[in-house]
């Protein structure tokens, strides 16, 4: 399942877009766009990245949060990636959180990584 | 003349201001204040007021601690305010309130309680300026279509 924004606006620079080809081996790819807008529950099986805007709730194995990515709501995930914007509640087992990340709200973690640059201002929960 | 240098111990002397070292085995209970560097490396029990401070391996701090720098590997259990950089090493085991500018946490340390970044909050306002580029773009590509247009 792959959902993917129009491919137009990406051609006034000299990187057209590119499909995201070497990720296809892993049979789950979802690729979620810049331009994209979802509101609601956004459940994968396998791995999603996240380069747009989610209202709602993002359930994945692998969860990669770029740092155009933005979730209002709550994302869970067994590997998750975070380099862009969440609040609301993080659910991980192994989290990474980048420099570029900005997290408000509750986070609930096995094991987790900091870069420093990151705005953090949350509970932080082991889980066990 | 070299014999006396040799004779000097290593580590922290006398001579060296504002620093204070709670050694590995000790216990000490009380309050640092108007330190410059503080190494913990036994258990102390008490407040810190000090530009830098180090929590070793072995070190155990309960308290509250006002800092510019800190570094944790072993064991903290209390509130920190510190003005620049929280780094929280892969041994740590911290539970408190956090008050930060920069913070490292490294994979396998524990990390409990809550995190507040000392900064401009109001710097962070989700979504919103995701899609300016895209739009501007658009106006770019859609002129010269309308000029063609009106000259025919």
């Amino acid at each position: 399942m792959s959902i993917f924004g129009s491919q137009e606006k990406k051609e006034n620079s000299e990187e057209k877009f590119i499909f995201p080809v070497s990720d296809i081996s892993t049979s789950h790819h979802t690729f979620i766009s810049e331009d994209l807008e979802i509101n609601g529950n956004v459940t994968g099986k396998d791995y999603v990245e996240l380069n747009g805007k989610i209202t709602g709730t993002l359930k994945s194995n692998k969860i990669d949060i770029r740092e155009k990515g933005l979730i209002n709501g709550e994302v869970s995930a067994d590997n998750l990636v975070v380099a862009g914007e969440i609040d609301g509640e993080i659910k991980a087992n192994d989290l990474y959180i980048r420099s570029t990340a900005k997290i408000k709200g509750t986070i609930r973690y096995k094991n987790i990584d900091i870069q420093a640059g990151a705005i953090i201002t949350a509970e932080l929960i082991k889980t066990i | 003349m070299e014999d006396e240098s040799n004779q000097e111990p290593d580590g922290i002397t006398a001579n060296d201001n504002g620093c204070i070292l709670v050694g590995e085995g000790v216990t000490l209970e009380g309050r640092i204040a108007n330190a410059k560097d503080t190494n913990i490396s036994g258990t102390y029990n008490g407040s810190v007021n000090s530009d830098s401070l180090y929590i070793s391996k072995k070190g155990n701090l309960t308290g509250d601690i006002k800092t510019q720098d800190i570094t944790i590997d072993g064991k903290f259990t209390g509130d920190i305010r510190t003005e620049n950089s929280l780094v929280v090493n892969s041994t740590a085991l911290v539970k408190g309130n956090f008050e930060y500018s920069t913070l490292e946490v490294k994979f396998g340390a524990t990390i409990e309680g809550t995190v507040k970044h000392s900064g401009a909050l109001s710097s962070f306002t989700p979504g919103e300026k995701i899609d300016t580029s895209t739009v501007s773009f658009e106006l770019e590509q859609d002129n010269p279509n309308n000029l063609k247009e009106t000259n025919n």
